[in-house]
This record gives C-alpha cells, structure tokens and sequence, in this order.
C-alpha cells in the first residue's frame, strides 16, 4: 500500500528552502546596496522571480502527487477492453490510487512470469525423470535368468534430454522477465519512498544558487518524469496490455497445472510407470510454457525500457526548459 | 477561418474508420487547443507578451497535430482498403494489415510447432537407439557393452539444432504479442496520447516518442513481416517441406533392436543414421524455415521498426534515442 504519503514534511521542506533562498537573495540584495554593486542588486532581483518559478514548479509536482493518490482505478478502467478483473495476483481493485495500482500491475506481471517459471521448472523435473527411466527385461531363455540377467536395456524416454534443454532456454528468459518485474517494483517503491522527495526542496535551493540553476532544473525534470509520467504509463499498460488475456484458458490451464505438479513416487513419472503425466502430455506442455515465456519477456523487460525512453525524452525536454538537458535514458542500462 | 475549416473536417474523420483511435486523437486535439486558449486568455490577464507568442507558436503546432490525425487516417484507409485486396489473394479475407500480419506470423507459429515436434521425435528415436545397451550376467560376472553409444554424437547436434528451433519459435511468439501490443495498445491508446502531449513544449519529446512508436509498430512492422514472409516464400526453401527420416528405436516388447545391436560393432550403424539425419531433406528445409523464417525475418522486420521510430520522432517532436529498445530486439 504506498498511497496515502504524507507530504506535509516536503511541504514545510519546501516552505523552508523558499525562505533560507529569499534571505540569500535578500542578504545579497542588502551587500549589493552596501557595496553598491548594481550586478548582485540586478541578481537579487532576477532570482527572487526564479524563486517563485520553483516553488511554483514543485507545489504543481506535490499536487499531482496528491492528485494521483487521490485518482480512482476505476475511474479509467471503464476505457479499456481489457479484462481488468483477471488481475488477482494481488486484484487491482477500483478504487486503487495510480501508485498502488502500477505496483500491483506490476506484482501481476511479475506472477505471470513466475507461474511460467515455476511450469517450467516442473515440466523440465519430469522430464529429468523421465529421461532417466530405463528398462532392462531378462533376455530369454527365461530360465537362466535364475542364474544371472542377461538384459538389453533401453531408455524410452530419451526425448526427455531435448526436452529440457529447450526448457532451460524459457527458463532463462522466464528469469530474466521475473528478474526484470522485481528491478520495476522497487523502483516503485523508491520513487515513493519519501527519501527522494528531497530531491525537490533542494532544486529550490539549487535553483537560485549562482551556477547551480541547471543542477535544480535537471532535478524538478526527474521528479516529474519519474514522479508523475512513469507510474501513469503502468497504469495505462495495465489497462491495455494484461499478459493474462494473451495466453488462452486452456494454455493457463495447462501452465497452472504444470506449475503446480509435485513429482517423486506418488507424482509424475515413478519407476513403474508413469502416474498423471505421459510424455506427449509434458511435450504438450512446452508449447504454452514458449508462449508464456515470450509474453512475460514482452510484458516485463520491453515494456520497462519502452517506459524509461518514454520518461527520459519526457525529462529531457522539461529539463532543457529549465534549463538542464537531463539524460535518464541510462537507466534501461539496468537491463 | 481556413484552419477552422479543417478542425470541422477533422471532426467529420473522428467517425470514418471503424475503429476509436481517431475519437481518442480529435479528443486530445481539442483538449489541447482548450488548455492552450485558457493560457492565451491567461497572457492577457498577465500582461505577457511573452506567454502569448508561447501560445500563439504552440497553436501551430496544434495545427501539426491535425495534419498529422489526418495523415494517420488516411494512411490507415489506404492499409485497410489497398492492401486488403493485395493481400486477400494470399493471406485470405481480412479487414486490415495488422490482422493479415497476426495471422502469417500465427501460421509460421503452428508451422513452426509442429515441426519442431517432429523433429523431437526423430532425435528422440536416435536418443533411444544410442542409450540402447546390453548386459550379461553370470554367476556373478557381468558384461556391459553399449555398441550404439556412438550415435549420441549426432543426437547432441539434434539437440543444440531443437534449442535454436525453441529460440526461433519463441521469437515469433513475441513478434506475435507484438503485434497484438501494436493493434491493441499502441496505435489506439498511444498515438492520441501523444498526440495530445506533443502539443506542449515541454511534453513534445515525450508525445513525439509516443506518435513514433505507435506509428512504426502499427505501419512499418506489420508491413515488413509481410513483405519479408513474401520474399522468404519465393526462396530456394519457402515451400520445401521438411522430410523427416524413419529412424527404428528399438522396440518396448519382442526384443527387436531397431537400427543398432549393441553387441555387434558395427561402423554402419552409426553411419545410416548419420546419413538418414542429413541427406534425407531434414536439415536444409528446417534450418531454413526456422533460422531465415523465423529469426533472420524477425529481426529484419523489428529493426526496420525500431529504426524508422527514431526517425519519427525527430518529425513528430524531437529525436529520441531508442537504442535501449534495439539492445533488447
């Protein structure tokens, strides 16, 4: 639950940096007149409207802030084709605010990919045992076999080996995606964590230090990407793109049912025989485990560095009006 | 008075195609032009010159916006009329290009499938014959001998070739999700997004971005993975049907070998299978399909998207660098 946060410290942060900048400017104001220096006294005058400007800039950031704390689910949800209600790992409920319903878009994306990994992990143990079954039946005549065993010993399920190789390819993409889903969900978390909401009474501050206007500019343009568009985007996806709906019931039936398989002696493939799985059911299985593969691939690493270059060109532009070209398309390095 | 003129022919497009985007797009058009009129007045109420040839530029770029609606609708009549009776010959009857290309990349997906479980079972046969081994026990003494260990050789290239053929499919499988990303979501959602932001200075970068992604992905993309299947078909192995060889495992009950005795050293055996795995049209074809129509023709077609929208946004706004993206095509 991220939402409500409580802001009012930012907001006497803010309060505060606006003074200590205004007696700044003020006392270089008053040196500028003792010294009667017509530079610092046009400074002062230049900067104490520049002043305004931030703390305009970051009220408008804490307000959206708030505006989307207070911003119903379900109030956009009625735009989307989309099956919002198959979200249920956690559900996404219609009263959930922007914040906490992209972190549990997320968390959905994240169970997708894990119920895929977990399919996958299962249909690959099978097939371990599977392609170890071997059978040595005596060779006749049957008689001797009293004496010793002469056998031919063949493995039926060798195919298993190919097998699970190929799910060791998904599996490694279904960690990658789930891998990736963890990396966002903190970011969430971090760009709610009242920690980097002193970035914004700082570009107060910043702002009207000589030669530190870009530092501040270049720190209101992230608060308002990473703030306010990055957290809007999920949102949005999460009302357009829902990984579930891209795989068919029966196709998460039979990842959920694989997924969900226990395997030894009283499971999956035993030494007698095999119990609940065949081989052509476990090979069944691997075309919606490559399918799901693909789409939590999608969902989770294109969809995060399409974010980012989304935010980064958003920062860019407000960072150049303020006066900092902001560069955060270095983050989708992360992948 | 003329640009009037157009805003109420545009208004007339919002309901011309069958599909929402274009209600979305004029949406975003005149919330634009109202937050922009509101900071017009606003100039005034200021005594801002300055905030007043703010808004006066950025209404030329509403008009942009406009023509760039109109572009967008009749590019996509053009995709849907034109091309659909190009394309119906072959493809069958559809109602746009994005379907058309849906359906080709479905088809290469069940294609590509049922080959690669075809092949499992040739590989897997050769695995059984290869692991087929005998034993000789007496009064405590016993003789192992696998005589047919050595096909396992050709059962790892069979299995390193299943693992690329699993690479290839799921790679379609996620040009397939794609496309549904660019038919559903994209050009839908995004492209009046975009068009909305980019009516602002600060948000131009972003909106630009938006309009180039939905853009490339919504046009370019499919067209490409048509057009590349297209050229692919009319290659040496478009149409080769893979022949899959019939190779005899040994049998569960009547103790038959199949193609190998493990007590007879024998160099044939190996060698026919070898063979069989080779020169039995097998390999050709299936590297064809899955590496040149799978992966070479996916990645020629997500390049020449991810390349144009580079190029769109230094139209639509400002350039934006999505190498990010190319990394992980």
């Amino acid at each position: 639950m991220v939402c409500p946060i409580d802001l009012s410290w930012v907001y006497s942060l803010s309060l505060l940096a606006l003074g200590v900048t205004a007696i700044m400017i003020g006392m270089a104001y008053a040196l500028g007149q003792a010294l009667s220096n017509p530079r610092l006294n046009v400074w002062a005058k230049g900067e104490i409207f520049q002043v305004f400007i931030s703390v305009f800039l970051v009220l408008l950031i804490l307000f959206l802030n708030d505006s989307f704390c207070g911003f119903q689910y379900s109030s956009l949800s009625g735009l989307s084709s989309v099956e919002t209600a198959s979200y249920t790992s956690p559900p996404i409920s219609g009263n959930e605010p922007v914040f906490d319903a992209a972190e549990k878009y997320l968390m959905n994306i994240g169970a997708f990919a894990s119920e895929s990994m977990r399919a996958v992990r299962s249909a690959n143990g099978l097939m371990e045992i599977a392609s170890k079954y071997s059978k040595s039946p005596c060779v006749p005549p049957v008689g001797l076999c009293l004496l010793g065993q002469n056998s031919l010993t063949r493995r039926p399920y060798s195919e298993g080996t190919l097998w699970m190789q190929i799910g060791g390819l998904a599996l490694y993409t279904d960690t990658v995606s789930y891998l990736t889903v963890l990396i966002q969900i903190a970011f969430i978390e971090f760009i709610t964590s009242k920690g980097i909401m002193l970035l914004l009474p700082l570009a107060i501050i910043f702002r009207s230090l000589p030669f530190m206007r870009q530092l501040g500019g270049g720190l209101i343009a992230i608060g308002v990407a990473i703030f306010l568009i990055y957290p809007g985007l999920l949102v949005v996806e999460s009302l357009f793109w829902n990984p579930n709906s891209m795989v068919t019931t029966d196709e998460m039936s039979s990842l959920h049912s694989m997924a969900s398989t226990t395997w030894g002696e009283s499971g999956g493939f035993s030494y007698y025989g095999h119990y609940g799985w065949s081989l052509g059911d476990i090979v069944g299985s691997f075309g919606p485990i490559l399918k799901a593969s693909a789409v939590a691939f999608l969902s989770s690493t294109f969809l995060f560095a399409f974010n980012i270059i989304a935010i980064s060109a958003a920062a860019r532009e407000f960072g150049r009006l303020l006066g900092q070209e902001v560069d955060l398309s270095r983050l989708a390095q992360i992948l | 008075m003329r640009k009037l003129l157009l805003a109420l022919a545009l208004i007339s497009l919002a309901f011309a195609g069958p599909y929402a985007w274009q209600s979305l797009a004029l949406l975003a058009l005149f919330a634009g032009l109202g937050v922009l009129i509101i900071f017009y007045l606003l100039s005034y109420v200021a005594d801002s010159p300055e905030m007043r040839g703010m808004a006066t530029s950025e209404m030329y770029q509403l008009f942009m916006t406009g023509v760039i609606i109109a572009i967008f609708v009749g590019v996509e009549s053009f995709s849907t009329a034109t091309m659909a009776g190009m394309l119906g010959g072959a493809f069958g009857a559809e109602n746009s290009h994005i379907n058309y290309s849906i359906n080709v990349t479905q088809g290469m997906v069940d294609y590509q499938w049922g080959q690669l479980k075809s092949f499992s079972g040739v590989v897997g046969d050769m695995a059984q014959v290869s692991a087929y081994s005998g034993q000789c026990a007496f009064l405590g003494f016993t003789f192992g001998y696998n005589g047919c260990a050595s096909i396992a050789v050709p059962v790892t290239s069979g299995i390193i070739a299943a693992r690329a053929m699993a690479t290839s499919l799921m790679v379609l499988e996620s040009q397939l999700a794609l496309l549904y990303m660019a038919r559903d979501f994209f050009f839908p959602i995004l492209l009046p997004i975009g068009l909305f932001l980019r009516t602002f200075h600060v948000t131009r970068g972003a909106g630009g971005f938006l309009i180039a992604i939905a853009a490339a992905f919504y046009f370019i993309y499919p067209i490409t993975i048509l057009v590349t299947k297209g050229v692919y078909d009319q290659s040496a192995y478009g149409n080769v049907k893979a022949a899959f060889p019939s190779i005899n495992a040994p049998a569960d009950y009547g103790y038959a070998n199949g193609d190998c005795d493990p007590y007879e050293l024998k160099y044939s055996y190996t060698s026919t299978i070898i063979t069989e795995f080779n020169d039995n049209g097998l390999v050709d074809p299936l590297l064809s399909h899955f590496f040149i129509g799978g992966l070479l023709t996916t990645a020629i077609s997500l390049l020449a998207a991810l390349s144009s929208v580079r190029a769109l946004t230094r139209i639509f706004g400002t350039e934006v660098d999505v190498s990010a993206l190319a990394r992980i095509a």
